[in-house]
């Protein structure tokens, strides 16, 4: 493993790395089927402009980003994130980006999204972490269900899905309800 | 076979959408191939409310084939 925040069963999430940059981050963004419910999908990604976005995480306290990294072939298979720490109410976004498609299979997306949540309410000691998903994004809904959100309100046709306008569903987790949804091994 | 295996399996065999006899012990993420990660995330969602047990992050992440799946709800069921 090179550089281990966190360390999972099959996984492990590091700082981002310039390799990480050069190989396929960039295009993971410009993908239409990864970035089909994701407000940045409207406009391509580049590696530039994947430099620029790497270069303003060095010692930014306001979000953490993870690579997410597969340990057997310590291979670089996504991302996740704790944007906008607000570091007086002690609050937070989680998002998760698997942008290998190889690796969309089995418990890889719960398995990163549960050590993001551990670090979120273990290390960083966060009190709330909010999600939000497009009310047809079948898989958000459940990956959020699966680690114990729970929905608490939606903005009506907010958003535009590529068919039809949808409702923007939101939702959260607290550190007390996570230490008791009996996920914690 | 019990009918704890054979109520798994119709489960099962809907949320991945195969025909119930092509489910074995030994089907599993990388043999099945709609045995993706929502699809797992739907198994455990649709056991944790069809048998009334609870999955801890490690149970989930453990779950690489269909017979420990059967396995472990089993094991649930027979604790309590």
């Amino acid at each position: 493993m090179d550089n281990p925040y966190a360390v999972g069963q099959t996984l492990y999430l590091r700082h981002p790395s310039q390799q990480d940059v050069d190989g396929a981050w960039p295009a993971w963004f410009s993908d239409e089927e990864t970035t089909r419910f994701m407000n940045l999908r409207f406009w391509p990604n580049c590696r530039e402009s994947q430099q620029v976005f790497y270069d303003s995480l060095i010692g930014k306290r306001d979000s953490l980003v993870l690579s997410v990294i597969d340990r057997k072939t310590n291979t670089h298979i996504g991302i996740c994130s704790l944007s906008a720490i607000n570091w007086v109410h002690r609050y937070a976004d989680v998002a998760l980006v698997l942008g290998d498609k190889r690796f969309r299979k089995g418990a890889t997306a719960f398995e990163a999204g549960s050590l993001i949540l551990r670090i979120a309410f273990r290390r960083l000691n966060l009190r709330v972490i909010k999600g939000a998903y497009y009310s047809t994004n079948e898989f958000t809904r459940c990956f959020l269900r699966v680690c114990g959100f729970r929905d608490i309100g939606a903005y009506e046709k907010l958003v535009w899905d590529g068919q039809d306008y949808v409702d923007l569903v939101h939702t959260m987790i607290t550190q007390e309800e996570w230490l008791a949804n009996g996920r914690q091994s | 076979m019990n009918d704890l295996t054979e109520s798994l399996r119709a489960l099962s065999a809907i949320i991945l959408k195969v025909p119930v006899k092509n489910l074995t012990e030994n089907s599993s993420p990388d043999t099945v191939e709609s045995w993706d990660s929502l699809a797992h995330m739907k198994l455990v969602l649709a056991v944790e409310e069809k048998f009334k047990v609870r999955l801890t992050d490690s149970e989930i992440i453990n779950i690489d084939s269909f017979g420990k799946l059967c396995e472990l709800v089993k094991g649930k069921q027979a604790h309590g």
